[in-house]
């Protein structure tokens, strides 16, 4: 015979406090019209069912202070959602979360395949039989297989603090000023190669640098008259790995163009440990308006990426590092 | 769950007028109904402060009334869940005092945003709030009424800080909010007849399965009792039509349950569509869900990347020169799995689907353009 309960005792599914959203009039609306434009019933269906799963994960997030975009994620396209069985939201700075639907009753999620990557994470989302309430379970942080037991959620309290942990380097307002930096006084954030290799973070990046760099400035060896290269590794964010940017100046002095145009090249190498750059990893320059001037992409099995042009003093520009969902921006000076 | 919910009513209603046994069961079944609750529930497995003062309250208030109560339960009439939740509504609305509600939207002006206690205290006020039956009622229709509770909720969310007790009772800021957002989701309702109906089938589709869902588990009276009240009203079958409809269609799906989505699916159009919703008849025969005339985007889809005039699809997988962009794409639309094509084309699964779900994000805007009409 049990002994009376004195304290009150919680199971496990209690600790994990599902959030509940009440699915109205405007829900509905939204699902509606997203699933209009498929005339096949099941597909009609699913996108009906994800929409209200997204909804429901939108509410919450914007409740908790988070800003939503999902006007501009695959789920709220017509095409992907022909091709896919998608529901990513997208939520500026930090990503894509997947809002994945749960049956009733239900002891897995279902993640498809073609959502296992380039997400921050995956909400299960509840929606009861007559589709008026979501309750929002949970969340997983990777999926890599079909069927996600929902014994294994994260409560979701701490979606929060795990969201942080994702929230990417924004362009601080403040460029760095590059023509410090040919006077030997750098920016804290950027370090010298040496220092990075004793961090641990590379070693292949010297040797890239000689084969390289010595091609690059044998045909300018007369007009080279200080050199200096930085260096920062920047976090893709969780599955990809990190790289490590290099940023290399060449201080010009040509006779006819005495105020000291900068020559600038900017290299991306994977960090240590990782023989290739991630697929798809673009850097991009940008203008001070924020257009692309230069951009190049990395194809499978590339081990280096590298964009070069000369800059005039005063001139802003910036770089951006995007890989699918993640776009990283720094801004400098010259 | 339910069981054991079921197994403690029992014990209850079971044991002897004031024994210990009865006692005992009293506070098992307390414990049972107060597991369902949305609010007071423990962050990382503690509660503290008010949130354990709630759930004492709760509890206390809740062993009374079963003490009252348990005795006149009837299983014939009501489901154990249905009851349990009917009491524990009633002690929450009578927990969550208006107070109570203040102190909670005082705790989350205390936490700093995007933390861990800060989720937890705004989603313990919103589900207390919600929970407390102290939200003003309007005239608004169900729908459109939880569209205003749940805007001004959110504006709750967003506005917690500029909230200032000197100047007023937290409900009464929260409620003075809600008149407003009713008013204005009012005037921006459209027309629901003017609204496109295919929305309208696929959610007519599940009110039908859940009402079948309440059909297998209960006689057709008690089911009658608690659910036609709650969906003819807004929807508008004639009560009698649904009800032969809805027992013929159980013993239809008991013999064939494969058909029953195609059964459900049909079944919504016609409540929909016809205007003498549904004539009953003794075979029950349905009509096919007809083809919407128009070229649809899948056609045009699939016929866009079949001819691919503007050669963007021929892409493939490192190594595997036949597993183009253009042939998983095609496959993909035939509804072929990933299981299916990574065997075919011998690449493995998160290979082939994350190759192809990154080159349709970036080509879907070309695609979009092209296709667009």
């Amino acid at each position: 015979m049990r002994s009376k309960p004195q304290r009150p005792m919680f199971s496990h599914t209690e600790s994990c406090s599902p959030f509940i959203v009440p699915l109205g009039q405007e829900a509905h609306e939204v699902a509606e019209q997203l699933c209009q434009r498929h005339s096949d019933w099941q597909k009609a269906e699913q996108v009906y069912l994800n929409s209200l799963a997204i909804y429901a994960v939108d509410y919450y997030l914007r409740c908790l202070g988070y800003r939503t975009d999902w006007k501009n994620s695959d789920s709220y396209n017509a095409i992907t959602q022909a091709l896919l069985d998608v529901t990513d939201l997208i939520i500026p700075d930090y990503g894509r979360l997947e809002c994945r639907r749960v049956l009733p009753g239900s002891k897995t999620a279902y993640v498809p395949a073609e959502v296992w990557h380039d997400r921050l994470g995956y909400v299960a989302v509840c929606l009861n039989e007559a589709l008026d309430v979501a309750e929002i379970l949970g969340f997983f942080q990777q999926a890599h297989v079909f069927e996600l037991p929902l014994s294994q959620l994260s409560p979701l309290n701490h979606l929060p603090s795990y969201l942080e942990t994702h929230r990417r380097s924004e362009p601080t307002g403040e460029p760095v000023d590059l023509s410090q930096w040919l006077k030997n006084v750098f920016t804290a954030s950027w370090h010298s190669v040496e220092e990075v290799i004793a961090a641990g973070h590379s070693e292949l990046a010297l040797q890239f640098r000689g084969d390289r760099g010595a091609k690059a400035g044998a045909g300018a060896a007369d007009m080279l008259v200080a050199s200096v290269t930085r260096t920062k590794v920047i976090e893709l964010g969780s599955p990809d790995p990190s790289v490590l940017v290099l940023i290399t100046l060449k201080a010009e002095q040509l006779a006819d163009q005495p105020d000291g145009a900068i020559h600038i090249q900017i290299e991306i190498l994977p960090v240590q440990g990782q023989p290739f750059l991630p697929v798809g990893l673009q850097l991009s320059v940008l203008n001070r308006q924020g257009e692309a001037v230069m951009q190049t992409q990395t194809q499978e099995t590339q081990d280096g990426v590298r964009l070069e042009f000369t800059a005039d003093p005063d001139e802003q520009f910036s770089i951006k590092i995007s890989l699918s969902n993640v776009a990283i921006v720094e801004e400098f000076l010259v | 769950m339910h069981e054991q919910l079921e197994l403690c009513l029992l014990q209850a209603q079971q044991a002897p007028p004031n024994s210990a046994d009865r006692d005992l069961a009293i506070v098992q079944l307390a414990q049972q109904i107060l597991k369902g609750r949305q609010v007071a529930r423990p962050l990382r497995g503690q509660l503290t402060g008010i949130y354990l003062e709630i759930v004492e309250q709760a509890r206390f208030q809740l062993q009374r009334l079963l003490e009252q109560r348990v005795d006149s339960y009837n299983y014939h009439r009501v489901l154990p869940r249905q009851w349990a939740e009917a009491i524990r509504q009633e002690v929450f609305e009578s927990v969550l005092s208006r107070f109570c509600l203040q102190r909670l939207a005082l705790m989350v002006q205390q936490q700093q945003p995007k933390t861990e206690l800060y989720q937890y205290a705004i989603c313990e006020l919103i589900q207390a709030i919600r929970c407390s039956g102290k939200l003003a009622r309007t005239q608004l229709s169900q729908d459109i009424y939880q569209d205003a509770v749940n805007q001004t909720l959110l504006w709750v969310c967003q506005n917690i800080q500029s909230y200032d007790p000197k100047r007023g009772e937290f409900m009464a800021w929260v409620n003075y909010r809600l008149e407003r957002i009713g008013y204005v989701t009012q005037q921006t309702q459209r027309d629901p007849y003017t609204r496109a109906t295919q929305g309208k089938v696929i959610r007519t589709k599940y009110q039908l399965n859940a009402m079948l869902q309440q059909l297998k588990s209960l006689d057709l009276l008690g089911w009658l009792g608690w659910y036609v009240r709650r969906l003819l009203p807004a929807s508008g079958f004639p009560v009698l039509v649904v009800l032969v409809t809805l027992s013929s269609l159980a013993a239809l799906i008991q013999q064939a349950p494969a058909l029953k989505d195609t059964v459900l699916f049909n079944l919504a159009q016609e409540l929909l569509d016809l205007p003498p919703p549904l004539v009953y008849s003794e075979d029950l025969t349905f009509l096919e869900i007809p083809q919407i005339e128009e070229v649809s985007l899948a056609d045009t889809l699939r016929d866009y990347i079949e001819d691919d005039p503007d050669r963007l699809f021929q892409k493939h997988i490192q190594g595997r020169p036949e597993a183009t962009f253009q042939a998983i794409a095609l496959a993909r639309l035939e509804g072929e799995t990933w299981e299916s094509l990574a065997h075919r084309y011998d690449v493995k699964i998160p290979t082939l689907s994350n190759h192809f779900r990154r080159s349709l994000t970036s080509l879907a805007p070309k695609i979009r353009a092209a296709i667009q009409q």
